[in-house]
């Protein structure tokens, strides 16, 4: 265990609630476009070394689509969103309204998931760099398809520091159809030691004002 | 906002850049942080139908109000202030851009479009906008849809063909039992009519017959003995009567014989079975063996169909087999009884089963089948002739 990156909870309770408004706003976003109710929320928000995050995402061998995007500033971080394979294409189909189901996935449904990971990204990385307040870059979204440990593994962050990932599990309804997802930021312990940082400024100014 | 760096509008509009964007087989739109247009590149131009001469200075709001309300809006808004880049999907978002194949046209056909927003440093916050024509690949999976569409209904058309077949199958399958039961029962009463009939026959030789030519012997033996000494050439002549009245009742005794064995009636299948049996090996030189349950509980019907299969599967192993030896089998449990003949003679070929005129074996298979029993030959040339059958022992009647 790398010490120093326990949340406290204060610090859990605090990120939940500014990723929660986040999301109801990511949320209203999509209602909007596909014209139906859709429902995100986060229920649960931990820190865990990279070399354990995949067993926490169902495991290495499971199949998922992730949605990327690149966080560069006065710090790395690469914003993941995790998505299982199987009903997550059931999701975007629902929301297409596609009137005939094809068997194999096609590039535009494919460019749909990516849409709808980038404004649940988009959410989560707008509430980051809001409570970092400093400049950052931010890449444009990378959809890929592969085994949950494997894309892991490929964002490993340019340092030879060890990693941490802030997990956040995301639930994501439309209609009556619901999937389990998570959002995985990976990062240095040092950058996430600046979050922690910037988030018990945030709290303190809470406390003022 | 103050800048120091130079005019993006001057940047963006002349070489190398306005040549490098006027190649690109995208839309390229670059907006300056109050949403005005600072770059429109040939692509654009070419499918909006503004030239960039009355693009450029505009707010991109202004010269397309459609994208105020919308998503787009949203998007370019959080590119600029927050840095975050967006991907407009073409199946997400119907119609993002009034672009067109050809905007000249009356009725000009609107592209599909996938539009990516990001931003970038220059003086400022800098807005790009690089716009795909997806069309393509919209018409590919359309396309795909009707395919795949098609292709589901006419499964299930099959399937629908396929039950339909099947039930009709099943409707001729029941009327082929149907009939078959018909069938069988026909030929059951046509077995127990004729076999009725050679009872009554069989009564009349015996009683009318019988009794006349016993009449007439009597009468031709005291007639022979009281000429026995005065006319012996008329006494020779009466005694060569008398043979042959000898024989005709004997040919009336095995006519009866043969139409309503008594020794069947008399003493049962087992003993039937094998004193029929005995007699035939005689003649034929067979060894014999026999595996006869005595005092089976078989109904008069039931022995005699039996009893007439074994007659005609020795009549046959007499008549072709050439056998050494003929084995007899009768033996039931509580509710079959199984009767076997097996010869170790020359065999045949099944085929032989079906000869023209030949109607021993069908006869005995119907006979079997008619009372819902089970008939079964087994041969082949070299490997002798085993005819078996099983019926039940209480007849469903
Ligand atoms: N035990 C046997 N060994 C060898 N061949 C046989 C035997 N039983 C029957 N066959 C062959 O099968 C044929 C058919 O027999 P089946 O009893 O049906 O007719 P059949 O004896 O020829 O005429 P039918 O019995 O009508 O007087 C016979 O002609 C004979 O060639
Ligand atoms: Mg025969």
């Amino acid at each position: 265990m790398i010490v120093g990156y326990q949340l406290s909870d204060l610090q859990r309770e605090t990120l939940a609630e500014v990723f929660n408004i986040a999301m109801g706003r990511a949320a209203k976003a999509m209602s909007n476009i596909v014209n139906e109710e859709v429902l995100l929320s986060i229920p649960q928000i931990r820190m865990v070394p990279r070399s354990e995050a995949s067993s926490l995402l169902g495991g290495p061998e499971q199949r998922v689509y992730s949605i990327t995007q690149t966080l560069d500033g006065e710090f790395h971080a690469d914003a993941i969103l995790i998505l299982p394979q199987a009903r997550s294409m059931d999701l975007v189909r629902l929301m297409l309204g596609s009137p005939q189901q094809l068997e194999l996935v096609t590039e535009l449904e494919r460019e749909a998931l990516t849409e709808i990971g980038n404004i649940i990204l988009n959410a989560c990385i707008g509430t980051v760099t809001n409570l970092l307040e400093g400049q950052f870059s931010i890449s444009l979204p990378v959809l890929q398809s592969g085994l949950c440990g494997d894309i892991i593994e490929s964002h490993a962050a340019r340092q030879s520091e060890e990693d941490v990932v802030l997990l956040l599990q995301i639930d994501f309804t439309v209609e009556k159809h619901s999937i389990n997802g998570h959002l995985a930021f990976v990062q240095t312990v040092s950058s996430f030691q600046a979050l922690l940082a910037r988030i018990d400024r945030f709290i303190e100014k809470a406390a003022q004002g | 906002m103050t800048s120091s760096g130079p005019d993006p509008t001057i940047a963006f509009n002349s070489p190398p850049f306005s040549s490098l964007s006027s190649t690109l087989a995208l839309g390229l739109i670059i907006l300056e942080q109050d949403g005005r247009i600072v770059h429109w590149n040939d692509w654009v131009a070419k499918r909006s139908g503004i030239v960039a001469d009355v693009a450029l200075g505009k707010s991109l709001f202004d010269l397309w109000p459609e994208t105020t309300q919308a998503r787009i809006r949203f998007a370019i808004d959080q590119a600029i202030t927050q840095g975050q880049p967006s991907l407009l999907s073409s199946s997400l978002n119907k119609y993002l851009l009034p672009l067109y194949e050809d905007p000249f046209r009356s009725d000009p056909v609107q592209i599909r479009q996938t539009v990516t927003i990001s931003s970038f440093y220059m003086t400022a916050r800098m807005c790009v906008l690089q716009i795909a024509d997806v069309s393509a690949a919209f018409a590919r999976e359309s396309a795909l849809r009707v395919q795949a569409q098609l292709l589901n209904e006419s499964l299930e058309r099959q399937a629908q063909i396929m039950k339909q077949l099947e039930n009709h199958n099943d409707t001729l399958d029941s009327q082929v039992r149907k009939r078959t039961a018909q069938l069988n029962e026909l030929a059951k009463h046509l077995q127990d009519v004729s076999e009725e009939e050679k009872t009554a026959l069989a009564r009349e030789l015996h009683d009318d017959l019988g009794s006349i030519l016993t009449a007439a012997r009597i009468d031709v033996f005291s007639s022979a003995k009281l000429l026995a000494g005065s006319h012996p050439d008329i006494h020779a002549k009466l005694q060569r009567a008398l043979r042959y009245l000898e024989e005709g009742i004997q040919t009336k005794r095995r006519i009866v014989e043969g139409m309503r064995p008594t020794i069947l009636t008399q003493f049962g299948l087992a003993e039937a079975l094998r004193y029929t049996a005995e007699e035939m090996a005689e003649v034929s030189g067979w060894t014999l063996r026999l595996t006869v349950e005595e005092d089976l509980p078989l109904s008069e019907e039931l022995s005699l169909t039996l009893f007439r299969v074994a007659q005609e599967a020795l009549n046959n192993a007499a008549k072709y087999s050439e056998a050494q030896c003929v084995e007899i089998i009768l033996e039931a449990d509580e509710h079959t009884v199984r009767l076997v003949i097996r010869d170790d003679g020359k065999g045949m070929e099944l085929d032989a089963v079906h000869k023209p005129r030949s109607h021993g074996l069908a006869g005995m298979r119907s006979r079997v089948e008619a009372r819902g029993g089970y008939f079964e030959i087994q041969g082949a040339p070299g490997r002798g002739v085993e005819i078996s059958v099983s019926l039940a022992l209480s007849q469903a009647e």
